[in-house]
């Protein structure tokens, strides 16, 4: 699946570390999720849309599309 | 899920008081453990005192395998994956060395008693997949 989430915490001047915080979890999984090698569970993916202000198709986009 | 809750509990679990309470009470049973088994020596095979030392050591011994376990629980999604990798793999990878052993013993090994290396097999190996498992999340 793929992600803005990178851009999407450039755009804020956020660090990995800072968004890790802020969703309550750890850098390492913030990481994975901007590289593709994890995707997260809905309601993590949620959180991460409702923080950004965005729709969650905005944000994660189905790699069959 | 309440994000904001979320993130209060993951803190407060991660306090350096709940950590060093963790590690204590480790050490704790892990003294236990060695203390146990240094004085069942005393005592001969059957007696009360070696049944309550070997029960000590049995107890001690539930108490460090639980509280990983219990940690499981205060970590995130992904690091909880991580973690069930990593434990499949000692699971599985204990139970074939075993059962290697086991089938070698009857062909050609010598006849030796596991019981002391299952521990550190299980726990070699789930370093292995812990490894394993965050070099494919990197």
């Amino acid at each position: 699946m793929k992600n803005r989430l990178r851009v999407l915490r450039a755009e804020k001047g956020w660090s990995q570390a800072d968004l890790a915080v802020k969703l309550a979890v750890s850098r390492q999984t913030v990481n994975a999720i901007e590289t593709e090698k994890y995707d997260p569970s809905l309601p993590l993916a949620f959180r991460i849309a409702r923080l950004f202000a965005r729709k969650i198709e905005d944000v994660f986009e189905s790699g069959h599309s | 899920m309440d994000t904001k809750s979320a993130g209060m509990e993951s803190e407060s679990r991660r306090t350096p008081a709940y950590n060093a309470r963790y590690i204590g009470v480790a050490v704790i049973a892990a003294l236990v453990i060695i203390a146990a088994a240094l004085g069942e020596r005393q005592f001969a095979r059957g007696t009360t005192e070696r049944i309550g030392f070997a029960l000590a050591q049995s107890m001690a011994t539930a108490i460090v395998v639980v509280m990983p376990l219990r940690a499981l629980r205060h970590l995130d999604e992904l690091q909880r994956r991580i973690q069930l990798e990593a434990l499949a793999l000692a699971f599985v990878g204990t139970g074939i060395l075993c059962s290697t052993y086991g089938f070698l013993e009857k062909a050609m090994l010598s006849r030796l008693d596991l019981t002391f290396a299952i521990w550190p097999a299980m726990v070699l190996l789930w370093v292995v997949g812990v490894l394993i498992a965050c070099r494919r999340y990197r």
